[in-house]
């Protein structure tokens, strides 16, 4: 399933009139939301926790060639390959050439955005390589052929019962809708992936500069089991997932898994410093890095914007949005989604294919609120709207519109006079009928006009 | 104190009440009042909708017309985000700038100036009926401003006030977004009424025309009990002034 | 590639030129998050022993604190009786071979099985077998009711993930009170190969409904030693 951002307006259309998915997210994310600030109400210094998570995240994206190098020194160390990648299509000619080298027939992935923005998957099956994904919603979002709704919920906009329809069909088993037993069916089913594949895919939370190190986190025990048991590990991670030294962990892991999950913790946190089947007998022979590019390093050019890169990919501002909290994931037309994703998406694709992207949103402020490393996304938006318009890429009526209003606003007699026409046809109106506002007013009565306006009014009451 | 009026555009041409209960509540207080003239707009609702070179004219009057005054109030707290915290992302004149500045210290949204600056919650009104307040977006966010219009309302007596479900959840407005999704909107007015209909408020009190007019309209349109009402005509109502 | 390597490094150079107007840090930030942990870290041996087991609990593991290896043995074979298991995987040194030796002693059928003796492919193969493991962790983080595995010590991972049910010994002297004490105490060498384990594998990807047992063991059961 293909989606363009540049479709939301249809995308939006289709979204608001799912009940069922509106239902779920709203469901979803409201479960989240109470989870979130049930375990932030226990961490004293949540607000100062933020600061310094920011402060650390300006740290590395300022400085980013440097703990760059340092992370792949360290990795080198570690005997970690690294390898780069400029864009998608170099990620995904990277990862084939590794496969074909070592013969790799069949790969387990772990959950991974990254692999997404690239459109691994595809060009994997174009090459006869069978890849599967084994985060459970990722699983089941996969044999439906469509794309996650969520950052860290891929699946939340199915009910049991679509995925035991879903099971039924795909894995030709019995029909059941308890999610016990579902699972059990994917456990039993992927377990005998683990065990077979050739490689393991997975992405990264983050990567620790000063040592060399991997770190994953996760619940289902998905990702170990695909770190773990192939002979290849192969890691797709953004070249801004990183953070200095051991030291920060902690305060990222605080922050990730409250915002993310309302967690005070994931159930597992993964720890990868290299190979490990000559140390300890087990696990992969060749553990490999991809540090993927494909429009971060332009941002991180931009003063104001590059801190869009600073996201840990919690999923907290999606949650807490009430734009998306109406519509779900897949109205934004783009792997990246909600608030973020709309700064995000014209960032990487450019004002013509983003120009949708930043309306999806009303500027309330609610994601900058939760956000564990204060990312001021709604400036952000703003700052974008204006690229947009200044590239030319704003509708013409609108910009007729602004245009006129801006040049009455400058001349008082002449906008008293403009704004005097519709208090008169209100006056025409039969007494109750609401202005007509078209669109506005499907659903919405206008605000009557004043045919005097306050002006007059005041200056009448101060004259009695 | 010589307060000077901002009067925001949705105010001046669809809700004057509220900003007319406003100069009645201040001139009670004891405080003359007065009204520049040639005021015109903010920006706002052009600013955000992406187009700022447009209005650094508008700006720079706006500067130009009220830097020289004692003190501003305006019934908006989102207008009063426009000046004092988007003003400076705008490429206005340098010479201005120190301008900008002294306004920002000394321009005030209504609720906040009457706890924050004149200090005071109870005005010595009576308005026994039902009410809910919401938080609007800029209000609460971008100034900060959430105790103080609760304060002003716990001050009347014999109201009762409840609290909404999701007070400061967006109430789909956000201006020319109101339009540009207006299916969105709609979706989020509508939940924000639910709302309002669960607290069982007769009116529901805020301190933006903008969430208001947007709110009651969803009200009306759909034979809902509550309607909106400006947080100064609450209190103009609570003294018995005819607005 | 080496081509994008350096183009990236070299847009990421220009970058690093160009400044950010930087929020004020405040300077005495670290302190105050040092104050905030302070304020909900047990003082005592004993409270930190009761807040871990709270938090494990909370995160649906089971926890028992045993005087010696015998009430270990107990337990261990319980569980296995309950579940039919007749095999188990042990590793760690000392206090679990100690147990699985007293195991043997009481049922003889019971087969123990080292996993580190076997090479790989066998080792995964087997251990993909065997439903239960009797593990030893190395410190526990009270604040969040985790276990830490650092490689070094366990030299293995796979029976953590591949049984069903799952079995840690744990020295009460090895409870740190939080992440940030963890990696004060661990050897940085050490951290870079470990993982963190909280409670038994699970998902809510199915209408954000709780299900333990997800991938990897639907129970983890903590024996604490004094």
């Amino acid at each position: 399933m293909h989606l363009s951002p540049l479709k939301t307006k249809k995308y939006v259309k289709a979204a608001l009139k799912d009940e069922r998915v509106r239902k779920a997210v709203d469901k979803a994310t409201q479960t989240v939301i109470n989870a979130r600030k049930h375990v932030i109400d226990q961490i004293g210094y949540w607000e100062d926790l933020r600061l310094k998570n920011h402060a650390m995240k300006r740290d590395v994206i300022e400085n980013l060639a440097d703990y760059l190098q340092m992370f792949e020194s360290n990795c080198r160390k570690n005997e970690i390959q690294v390898l780069w990648a400029a864009d998608a299509l170099e990620a995904r000619q990277i990862i084939l050439d590794l496969a074909k080298k070592n013969g790799v027939k069949k790969i387990v992935k772990s959950k991974s955005l990254t692999t997404e923005e690239i459109e691994l998957n595809p060009a994997l099956q174009e090459n006869g390589i069978e890849s599967l994904e084994t985060d459970l919603g990722e699983y089941i979002v996969q044999l439906m052929d469509q794309i996650p709704s969520h950052l860290t919920m891929p699946a939340m906009h199915l009910s049991r019962q679509d995925i035991g329809r879903l099971f039924q069909e795909k894995l030709c088993v019995e029909y059941t809708d308890d999610p016990v037993a579902l699972m059990g069916i994917a456990r039993k089913i992927l377990r005998e992936h683990f065990l077979s594949s050739d490689m393991g895919l997975s992405g990264a939370n983050f990567g620790v500069a000063g040592s060399g190190v991997l770190c994953i986190l996760e619940n289902e025990a998905n990702a170990h089991l695909t770190l773990s048991l192939p002979r290849l590990h192969v890691v797709v991670m953004g070249i801004e997932k990183l953070v200095p030294d051991l030291k920060s962990v902690p305060f990222i892991l605080k922050a990730l898994a409250s915002s993310a999950t309302g967690q005070k913790s994931t159930c597992y946190v993964n720890f990868i410093g290299g190979p490990s089947r000559e140390k300890y007998g087990e696990g992969p022979e060749e553990v490999i890095v991809i540090l993927l590019d494909n429009g971060r390093s332009k941002i991180v050019k931009e003063p104001l914007l590059r801190e869009t890169l600073f996201c840990i990919r919690c999923g907290a501002c999606l949650n807490h949005c009430p734009v998306y909290q109406q519509i779900g994931g897949h109205a934004y037309g783009s792997v990246y989604m909600g608030p973020i994703g709309i700064c995000l998406t014209p960032q990487y694709l450019g004002e013509s294919e983003g120009r949708h992207s930043p309306s999806l949103c009303s500027i309330c402020g609610a994601c900058y609120d939760v956000c564990p490393v204060k990312i001021d996304m709604p400036r952000h938006i703003l700052m974008l709207r204006n690229r947009i318009v200044e590239k030319g890429y704003s509708m013409k009526a609108e910009r007729i519109g602004m245009k006129g209003w801006a040049f009455l606003t400058k001349h008082p007699m002449l906008y008293r006079l403009a704004t005097w026409f519709p208090g008169q046809f209100q006056r025409l109106l039969p007494k109750g009928m609401a202005f007509p506002a078209p669109g506005y007013t499907r659903d919405r009565v206008m605000g009557r006009f004043d045919p005097k306006g306050f002006r007059k009014r005041y200056f009448k009451l101060r004259d009695i | 104190m010589k307060i000077s009026l901002f009067i925001p555009c949705l105010t001046e041409h669809l809700y004057p009440e509220s900003a007319l209960s406003m100069v009645k509540i201040l001139n009670h207080l004891g405080h003359e009042v007065e009204y520049v003239e040639n005021q015109t707009c903010c920006g706002q609702p052009a600013f955000n909708s992406g187009y700022r070179k447009e209005i650094i004219p508008i700006a720079e009057r706006f500067i130009e017309l009220f830097k020289d005054e004692e003190v501003i109030v305006a019934p908006s707290g989102s207008c009063v985000a426009m000046i004092r915290v988007f003003y400076r992302e705008l490429a206005i004149r340098k010479e201005l700038i120190p301008g900008l500045e002294a306004l920002n210290q000394k321009i005030f949204e209504f609720t906040e100036f009457l706890v924050d600056v004149l200090k005071v919650t109870r005005l010595g009104g009576r308005y026994p009926h039902k009410v809910t307040y919401h938080d609007s977006c800029h209000l609460n966010r971008e100034l900060g401003v959430r105790e103080q219009p609760r304060e002003l309302i716990r001050g009347i007596r014999d109201i009762d006030f409840v609290e909404m479900e999701k007070s400061d959840i967006c109430c789909g407005f956000g201006g020319t977004f109101s339009y540009k999704q207006k299916g969105i909107s709609i979706e989020m007015v509508k939940r924000k009424c639910k709302y309002i209909d669960e607290s069982e408020a007769d009116f529901c009190i805020g301190a933006d025309s903008s969430c208001l007019m947007n709110i009651d309209g969803y009200l009306r349109k759909h034979r809902m009990k509550a309607r909106t009402m400006h947080i100064a005509e609450l209190l103009a109502k609570s003294l018995d002034f005819e607005c | 590639m080496s081509d994008s390597r350096d183009i990236i490094l070299e847009t990421l150079k220009e970058a690093g030129q160009i400044p950010t107007k930087r929020e004020a840090v405040p300077q005495d930030l670290d302190e105050r998050i040092a104050r905030g942990l302070e304020k909900v870290t047990p003082k005592t041996q004993q409270g930190l022993i009761e807040q871990f087991q709270k938090e494990l609990e909370l995160v649906s593991g089971e926890f028992h604190r045993l005087k010696n290896a015998n009430a270990a043995a107990d337990i261990v074979l319980e569980i296995m009786k309950q579940n039919g298991y007749e095999k188990i995987t042990v590793t760690g040194e000392n206090i679990c071979q100690r147990i699985s030796d007293i195991m043997i002693k009481v049922d003889e059928s019971i087969v123990c099985v080292d996993p580190l003796n076997l090479p790989y492919p066998e080792r995964k193969e087997l251990l993909a077998e065997v439903p239960i493991a009797l593990v030893e962790a190395s410190f526990g983080i009270t604040d969040i009711g985790a276990l830490v595995f650092p490689y070094d010590d366990s030299q293995t991972s796979l029976p953590h993930f591949l049984s069903e049910c799952v079995i840690s010994v744990i020295s009460g002297k090895n409870l740190v009170p939080n992440q940030f004490d963890l990696f004060d105490k661990l050897p940085p060498e050490k951290a870079k190969n470990m993982v963190f384990i909280a409670g038994p594998s699970r998902t809510a990807d199915i209408e954000k409904i709780l299900i333990l047992g997800a991938h990897g063991p639907r129970r983890l059961v903590v024996l604490m030693f004094d």
